[in-house]
């Protein structure tokens, strides 16, 4: 097999330390400057030619943003750029959506990093943590589009009040979960999922789906709450939750939905059948994860937040909103679209072919359109899908094929050796891609996943075709005003630029730098 | 049972026994896979019974033949009016013009991005941080904010003037005569081009000659190379000879080609001669040249540097210098490395031209779109529209598997 | 039993574990198993030996079912492996493996990688797999490493988890393909060692292998194998010291 296995002879699921370059040489500037820029004649000939152009290059973009540039479109509209038409009176929940989120994020990032601090002890390894250098080399793009917004575009606190909240509350997340001791991990990952959710909630109000984000995000904590019961609570409670379960989802059956009951009713039924089998843990799981169910959905019916409906999203927050759904959305069935590929079985290949290769034949416009004129067509829908919901639709689609590609590489990087040794355990083929294939595909892919999603941002760009005002084209509606009827255009396309590269650069580092630390392609 | 004796020693078949049919792994694989298909067919059936209903309900017509009928508006600089039909006449046009834009846009790509490709390895420190920056800027900005910069900023409200009677565009001509040579303005631009000039078949066949004689230029220079070891120079010996009958066919025959001058016309509103060109092309194909490019550029960079290094080393060992070593031990690698993700980016360009909608260049998704915004039935038309980029699609997979087979590595 | 022959089938008094009767494997129109006829004894110690290419391989990989035998019949301990998938199952619950290249879980820590299966086939709690995990870490010397990952340890450190990875289904019968074929030269004795241990604890063994002091030492019965078929059978000392057939003494001739 002529095939690179993922990270070659070595592990490639432990962190590798970021290769340190070779030692640099002490040179003067002098040395420094023959050495880079006069090594040779032509090499001279081509700093006397580059060097002037490139001097005048930075002279006129410096004139350009520093002088001669008119910003006022942009100054006077920043809050149009950023969230659109929100309604202006509703943007406590945008601001609080940020704040919250920070922290959930700082937490996250945290517990991340003390469960691999954790893990490094067990296994004895030593844990170099990552230098704020690096994660500057990554993320000053993004710092420096922040500061641009803040120094040169706001006149109010306002902005600043909120992301130095923003920095603070992140800051104590991540230092929160960093110093919590190894056995509140399952509380940390639980609560920092919470805050995601619940920042989410706050602007899609807590009904439809949001108690099953909300119960999603408690399953660490009572995963790891259960993993502690004694033999002889866990033989009492199994039963009594699971049961208990059970009459929930019979009452959300007769109260409010069909599906979700009949859904609860099966999960249910699962836990009966493991406390049948003796496996008691993972019965009160399930029985505390469906009585969780009821509670959250309960609370948050008598919370009773209403949601801003979709429509009313715009600028860059809904360019942001779009890119991560439909990520989230297409990432499940492009799994399951690259196991179809590859699995044994000809018709099933051949379909996930045929929809991999459709989608990826066309254009994304195509679909879009397809989405704004007709995807409704398709389903016997009561009250017609809102605009945003078809465009997140068939971005989701056409970006499941790619992921589907994506995944595929992964999967054919993990060596045949790992099936079989599962087959020789007695492990049923789908046993084996949940526990052995899967994980390391995927792992072996995250760096790609990064490329998928900053080229999934860079296309939302496309929503404006289909009349949705994403961040670029609010500036129609700025150009709109009677202020700045074609006046600054290429100064509100400057910023808009600006904007997607701070955003689209970083990730990018981002994903080179996941790559060497996974040291994927590596041989 | 006796010990040592073969347990099913006494039957003489010694096929396998067939289990019942619900544990059979054979029997099991085909259930799934019926069940699957059937499953897929009946989801699809429902999705589109209800778009055939929905249709009927909201007396949209699904058949084709609506796309035979006039589809109402006009295309300018193309002989299109509103009487001309979708299919073929608007079709062609459109298609014609996304090759256009594609074929002109790779070919700035490729230039481009080979050059900084190679600048980001220069040892000259500025080159290679020039073609750095150009690469993290242009790669990490979307492809239509590009496009409508260069559409709104530069073109429709930038430095240029407009074009009309009142306000001449700029015209610059040949230095020291009165001939034009570019016409500039914020919506159209005229620049030379080739235009035919009497008959051109002695020409043609004076070319096909030429290119007989290069070909055997090639072989003897090659044989002289094999046979005796001289330096073949067969590559200036072809074009030499291939050149030289060519110009003095050229001159011979009269010039069958001349240039064309671009020239505002006399209502000073259009161009006469010349390659007539508006903004929308323009922003497009340059946008586009120049983000393709910096995609081509980290390709052909990732290429030569994955060349191993003990390459250059047994190179170096060989005593071959510089330059040979490039062209004969690393370059011939990097190449079979980069030639499929460039053949897949030529695809991404082409499917790319899509975003000229928003700058109403009428290639064959803005014709689309403008047609069902006059009212033609957006199914079809999209039907179709896909239809065709998995043309191109298809013809691309195609060449690269041609290509693929080509240049892989001999190996186990 | 003391005769040198081709007939694999005589186990003496033994009773039966593993049984092949006129097995035939294709890939494709290569034939790489000739109608083989082969039986192995309830805690026999079973030597595979041949070049490379001679089918050794895909027998004991034939048993598993990690390659589809095209004909003839094979029965593990009283179960025909057919396409019935209950059988295949209880056939590959029955059977450890160990392999050449180790194919540990990377992903999983050493003890992850032992407890797997018991946990996910037969359905074991965690703290009675681990248990269960750590006696075999203990067994096979290196309960210390149970919290690593495979990466982090030496290919024979890593050779012996996988072989108590494979007893942690507690197997009737241990497939050994080559297992000592990537390991540098030093670490092949540990992993040896540990074979040996087992084949004294009674464990019913197929051995693919190269290690001809190995076959010496532990075998029961050696098998040598050409050209996808049995050529000659017979205890170690006379197969080593008086074989018949000349490619057997050709082969014998080439490695010793």
């Amino acid at each position: 097999m002529t095939m690179t296995e993922v990270g070659g002879p070595d592990n490639p699921f432990i962190l590798v330390n970021e290769p340190e370059g070779p030692p640099s040489e002490k040179l003067t500037p002098w040395e420094w400057i023959r050495k880079n820029l006069f090594s040779s004649w032509v090499n001279t000939l081509i700093t006397l030619i580059f060097g002037p152009i490139a001097l005048y290059l930075i002279y006129r973009f410096a004139r350009f943003v520093f002088v001669t540039g008119r910003w006022d479109p942009v100054d006077s509209n920043l809050e149009l750029f950023m969230i659109g038409t929100y309604p202006r009176e509703e943007r406590w929940r945008v601001v609080s959506q940020l704040i919250v989120m920070s922290a959930g994020i700082g937490g996250a990032l945290g517990t991340m990093n003390a469960s691999a601090k954790a893990r490094r002890k067990l296994t004895g390894e030593e844990f170099v943590p990552t230098s704020w250098r690096t994660y500057a080399s990554s993320y000053w793009s993004v710092v420096l589009f922040v500061l641009v917004l803040l120094v040169g575009f706001t006149d109010t606190t306002g902005p600043w009040l909120m992301v130095g909240a923003m920095v603070v509350l992140g800051v104590a997340g991540w230092a929160a979960t960093t110093w919590l001791p190894d056995a509140l991990r399952p509380l940390s990952w639980s609560a920092s999922a919470l805050l995601i959710v619940v920042s989410f909630q706050l602007l899609s109000g807590t009904g439809g789906w949001a108690w099953f984000y909300t119960v999603l995000a408690l399953v660490p904590l009572i995963s790891g709450v259960v993993g502690r019961l004694s033999p002889s609570i866990a033989r009492m409670a199994a039963p009594a939750t699971v049961g208990l379960g059970l009459a929930i989802a019979i009452a959300a059956l007769v109260t409010s939905s069909v599906v979700v009951g009949l859904v609860g009713i099966l999960v249910g039924i699962y836990g009966l059948v493991l406390v049948r089998q003796g496996d008691r843990l993972d019965a009160t799981r399930v029985g505390l994860i469906m009585i969780a169910s009821g509670v959250v959905t309960v609370l948050y019916r008598a919370i009773g937040l209403s949601g801003i409906d979709w429509s009313e999203w715009s600028g860059l927050h809904l360019t942001m909103t779009v890119a991560v759904a439909s990520t989230l959305l297409a990432f499940p069935i492009g799994v399951l679209l690259a196991l179809g590929r590859r699995s044994s079985l000809p018709a099933i290949r051949v379909m996930s072919v045929a929809y991999i290769e459709f989608f990826r034949g066309a254009p994304l416009i195509t679909f879009l359109l397809a989405g704004a004129f007709f995807l409704g067509f398709f389903l016997n829908t009561e009250s017609p899908l809102s605009l945003i919901t078809r465009a997140i639709a068939a971005i989701t689609l056409f970006s499941a094929a790619y992921i589907a590609e994506i995944v595929r590489g992964g999967l054919q990087a993990v060596p045949k050796g790992q099936v079989e040794a599962g087959l020789a355990s007695g492990l049923s083929q789908p046993q084996i891609t949940r526990f052995i294939v899967l994980p390391q595909a995927l792992r072996a892919v995250i760096p790609a996943m990064v490329g998928q999603f900053i080229s999934l941002f860079k296309d939302t760009s496309l929503l404006g075709i289909i009349a949705l005002s994403e961040f670029l084209d609010v500036r129609l509606l700025v150009h709109a005003q009677e202020d700045f009827r074609g006046f600054g255009i290429a100064e509100t396309m400057t910023f808009v630029a600006f904007g997607f590269w701070a955003f689209a650069f970083a990730m990018s580092r981002e994903s080179q730098r996941l790559e060497r630390r996974l040291g994927v392609g590596q041989r | 049972m006796l010990y040592g004796v073969p347990l099913m020693a006494e039957t003489q078949a010694v096929q396998a026994t067939r289990p019942p049919p619900w544990r059979d792994v054979r029997v099991l694989g085909i259930v799934g896979q019926i069940v699957a298909v059937v499953s897929v067919v009946l989801v699809l059936r429902w999705l589109i019974g209800n778009l055939f209903t929905n249709l009927d309900e909201a007396g949209i017509d699904r058949g084709f033949d609506v796309l035979n009928q006039p589809t109402n508006f006009a295309i300018r600089d193309a002989n299109f009016d509103s009487r001309s039909p979708l299919w073929p006449d608007m079709v062609v046009i459109g298609v014609k013009n996304t090759l256009l834009s594609a074929a002109v846009g790779i070919v700035i790509a490729v230039i481009l991005g080979v050059l900084i490709g190679i600048g980001r390895l220069s040892e000259n420190w500025l080159v290679a941080r020039l073609s750095q920056i150009y690469v993290e800027i242009l790669r990490n900005i979307p492809p239509l904010v590009i496009i409508a910069f260069f559409s709104f900023a530069v073109f429709t409200f930038g430095p240029f003037p407009p074009f009309n009677p009142s306000s001449p565009p700029w015209q610059i001509n040949l230095p020291g005569t009165d001939t034009t040579a570019l016409i500039l303005s914020n919506d159209r631009w005229g620049i030379p081009s080739i235009a035919r000039d009497g008959d051109l078949l002695p020409f043609w066949i004076a070319l096909a000659v030429a290119a007989v004689v290069a070909i055997g230029l090639w072989t003897w220079r090659t044989r002289v190379n094999i046979n005796t070891g001289a330096p073949h120079r067969r590559g200036l010996w072809a074009w030499g000879g291939f050149l030289l009958i060519a110009v003095v066919a050229f001159v011979l025959l009269d010039t069958p080609y001349r240039w064309s001058w671009p020239m505002v016309s006399e209502s000073g509103r259009r161009i006469e001669g010349g390659f007539a060109t508006n903004a929308g092309y323009l922003s497009v194909t340059i946008a586009l040249g120049l983000y393709t490019a910096s995609h081509i550029a980290e390709i052909i960079r990732g290429s030569i540097l994955a060349v191993p290094k003990g390459q250059t080393e047994a190179a170096n060992a060989l005593a071959l210098t510089g330059l040979q070593r490039y062209r004969f031990v690393v370059l011939p690698q990097a190449m079979r490395i980069a030639i499929p993700p460039t053949i897949n980016q030529f695809l991404n360009l082409t499917k790319n031209t899509s975003l000229a909608t928003v700058v109403a260049y009428p290639e064959i998704t803005s014709l689309v779109k403008t047609a069902i915004g006059n009212g033609k039935p957006a199914v079809q038309l999209l039907v179709m529209l896909m239809a065709i980029y998995l043309t191109f699609s298809l013809i691309i997979s195609v060449v690269m598997n041609q290509v693929n087979r080509r240049f892989q590595l001999v190996g186990r | 039993m003391t005769m040198v022959d081709a007939d694999a089938t005589n186990i003496g008094t033994r009773e039966t574990m593993i049984e092949l009767v006129d097995v035939d494997k294709f890939f494709g129109d290569f034939q790489a198993l000739k109608k083989i006829n082969m039986m192995v004894g309830k805690q026999e110690v079973v030597v595979v030996i041949g070049p490379s290419g001679s089918g050794k391989s895909t027998l004991i990989r034939c048993i598993n079912r990690l390659e589809k035998h095209n004909a003839g019949r094979i029965v593990v301990d009283g179960t025909e492996l057919s396409d019935d998938i209950r059988n295949i199952t209880e056939i590959r619950r029955e059977t450890g493996m160990v392999f050449q290249s180790f194919n540990l879980f990377p992903h999983l820590t050493v003890l992850d990688n032992i407890t797997l299966a018991p946990r996910q086939v037969a359905r074991r709690s965690k703290s009675e797999a681990e248990e269960t995990a750590m006696s075999l870490l203990e067994r096979v010397k290196i309960p210390e490493q149970a919290r690593k990952f495979p990466g982090q340890l030496s290919g024979g450190q890593q050779q012996r988890v996988a072989i108590a990875r494979a007893l942690a289904m507690t197997p009737k019968v241990m497939l050994f393909d080559e297992p000592t074929s990537a390991l540098d030269p030093e670490m092949i004795k540990e992993v040896l060692d540990t074979m040996k241990d087992l084949a004294e604890d009674g464990m019913t063994m197929i051995v693919v292998t190269h290690e001809m002091g190995f076959a010496r030492e532990v075998a029961d019965r050696v098998v040598f194998m050409a050209d996808g078929e049995i050529v000659e059978v017979g205890s170690p000392e006379h197969f080593f010291t008086n074989p018949q057939e000349e490619r057997t003494k050709l082969f014998l001739s080439q490695i010793l």
